[in-house]
């Protein structure tokens, strides 16, 4: 059995962003396995037919995890958003897991005081915190995700979902239909053993979200760039291997072209 | 002139393992001398084993199965947390022969028929581990008087032990319940960084065994099966007792972690559980509401042997002289059976 592979799901648009995504990878020297549930072929990745998709919620996200890539031949299943970048080889990125079956880089503590922003996906900082401690989380920090990189142990899958879908139907229960983001930083906090170890903070160099646009319209260069807490609004330096480049999906289709090239049309 | 000490028929039988048997096992030397006790189990298979039959005859206490005994009886059926009590009607059975029926559930939760029972009217009283337990089920109850009888253990079956030894440990001792476990045990141990620490844990199953099958178990782990070590050793092999639960589950009482402070193994437990009201954060063990708190009082008792001797100490003498005090829990019991 392999150690792990990346893995995405990608129709439309979205499967040509990944083709350059992949070509990114390789270009750094990353040789391992792309699996990709597509509607068509994307150069570079094992495809897989993915047939109808429920987009809603990016749930997604751990039906096909459970489904289909729990049942391919490596022992961790790292998942990338579509929007993802490569500006140099992250090195082995299971060094991150620390132990845990599973790896969300934790972003922002919800239950800060200096706290600009109040909620997150609709819900108040606090009441998901309550939610949260409700269901068994037992930090006192409460952190939120961004859902463009995870990685999950093969024999921890069906936990995670298990996890994830209660605490849907509970929060759910309690007036919040979340998506998955809420129901990923869920999972983790309850099976990472130490959450303190797995924050954005502990780790710059491997994966972050570009979500403020440092680089919107271009690609990210791997030079160092401003980190933006989804909460205090505090900067972080930051220089991660793998950019979610997420405000870049046009310089992204951009650079999947080449990938195309000689490709039946 | 009546004989002031109650009858009572214990439906259930004493063993070394699980908490409601257990606590049997206990209960019988703390009462036959205030009591006329009558063990009655589930299955005459029982009253087969010699080493339970020889315990219950050192002190006194008969034993025969239900349909063994006089038509017509006086005194009390007590049971605790024996699920055939109620599926299989044994508690309507007695009832009907005259006692008055006094349950315990033991867990936070009722148990199959106890509800149904309980609305029939077959229920005459019920016992409660702990307040905790009691704010849980005791509107399941109504009106059936109800009274906190705690949980007994006898300090002389689990000796004090002055640890100092090379080899640090940590480690749990309860029933294989996978929901007494939380999902992120092995890692939560491993994620203390002890130094050159050893992690035990009795008892260990296969259902464990599945719920953490992510985890490679190395070298540094202990995964005794239930009764693979005496009691006694396993708890005087661990230094601290480590005991997180799992987001399902409330411990009603702590059986296993007095019986951890009684042999000198302090305890770091999560609060909102019985276990605060046995623990005196500080003194004898510490109640940590987040994984660094965990980590933070662990390494201080790895490296402060000073203190982790003083704190062994303070948590033998608290849960021997006032978890397990004696004459309180006579007190207590002989109050449910006489009020």
């Amino acid at each position: 059995m392999k150690r792990y592979c990346y893995w995405s799901l990608a129709t439309g648009d979205y499967a040509k962003m990944f083709a350059a995504t992949i070509r990114s990878a390789r270009q750094c020297g990353v040789f391992k396995d792309f699996h990709v549930w597509s509607d068509q072929v994307v150069p570079g990745a094992i495809c897989h037919e993915a047939g109808p998709v429920e987009r809603w919620g990016c749930l997604f996200k751990l039906t096909y995890l459970r489904d289909a890539v729990s049942k391919l031949d490596y022992e961790y299943f790292v998942w990338l958003d579509t929007d993802t970048w490569f500006v140099r080889n992250p090195g082995d990125v299971l060094r991150v897991l620390s132990g845990s079956p599973i790896h969300l880089a934790l972003e922002s503590d919800v239950c800060k005081p200096e706290n600009r922003r109040r909620d997150w996906w609709d819900c108040p900082n606090t009441k998901f915190a309550e939610l949260m401690r409700r269901r068994g989380v037992r930090s006192k920090a409460i952190f939120n995700v961004n859902g463009g990189f995870f990685v999950i142990h093969r024999d921890a899958v069906h936990t995670v979902y298990n996890l994830a879908h209660e605490f849907w139907e509970f929060c759910r229960g309690e007036g919040f239909t979340f998506n998955d983001e809420p129901l990923l930083a869920y999972a983790m906090q309850m099976l990472c053993g130490n959450p303190y170890a797995h924050t954005i903070r502990q780790d710059t160099g491997l994966w972050a979200s570009d979500w403020t646009g440092c680089f919107a319209d271009t690609l990210p260069d791997g030079q160092p760039w401003w980190f933006v807490d989804y909460f205090t609004e505090e900067k972080l330096p930051i220089n991660p291997a793998i950019v979610h480049a997420m405000r870049s999906k046009k310089a992204l289709l951009e650079a999947a072209e080449p990938a195309y090239a000689g490709l039946a049309p | 002139m009546s004989d002031p000490k109650p009858f009572v028929y214990v439906f259930g039988w004493p063993s070394h393992v699980g908490g409601a048997d257990t606590k049997l096992a206990h209960l019988i030397p703390l009462l036959h001398q205030h009591c006329h006790l009558t063990v009655v189990p589930n299955e005459r298979r029982h009253l087969q084993n010699k080493y339970w039959t020889r315990f219950l005859s050192r002190y006194g206490v008969r034993f025969a199965m239900l349909d063994e005994l006089p038509a017509r009886l006086e005194g009390y059926a007590l049971s605790m947390a024996n699920q055939c009590f109620f599926t299989h009607k044994i508690a309507h059975r007695a009832k009907e022969r005259g006692l008055a029926v006094v349950w315990s559930s033991e867990m936070m939760w009722h148990h199959e028929g106890e509800l149904e029972a309980v609305r029939a009217g077959v229920v005459d009283r019920v016992l409660y581990t702990s307040e905790l337990q009691q704010a849980a089920l005791g509107p399941g109850y109504g009106s059936i008087p109800g009274f906190v009888t705690g949980n007994f253990i006898d300090p002389a079956d689990f000796p004090f032990l002055d640890r100092r030894r090379p080899e640090f440990a940590i480690g749990r001792l309860s029933r294989p319940a996978p929901e007494k476990y939380p999902e992120d045990f092995p890692v939560f141990y491993e994620a203390l960084e002890l130094p050159e620490t050893r992690f035990r844990v009795m008892a260990w199953d296969d259902r464990l065994a599945k719920k953490f099958k992510w985890h490679r178990f190395d070298c540094r782990w202990d995964l005794l099966k239930a009764e693979q070590e005496h009691q006694v050793q396993f708890l005087h092999s661990l230094d601290l007792f480590i005991y997180p639960l799992g987001h399902n589950f409330t411990e009603s009482w702590g059986r296993s972690t007095v019986e951890a402070m009684l042999t000198g193994a302090i305890p770091l437990v999560p609060p909102g559980h019985h276990l605060e009201q046995l623990v005196t954060h500080g003194e004898t063990g510490f109640i940590c509401a987040d994984f660094m708190e965990y980590r933070e009082h662990a390494h201080r008792l790895f490296t402060d042997y000073p203190l982790r001797s003083r704190m062994a100490k303070a948590c033998h003498a608290h849960a021997e002289g006032r978890l397990c005090n004696r004459d309180e829990h006579i007190a207590a019991w002989l109050a449910a059976f006489r009020a």
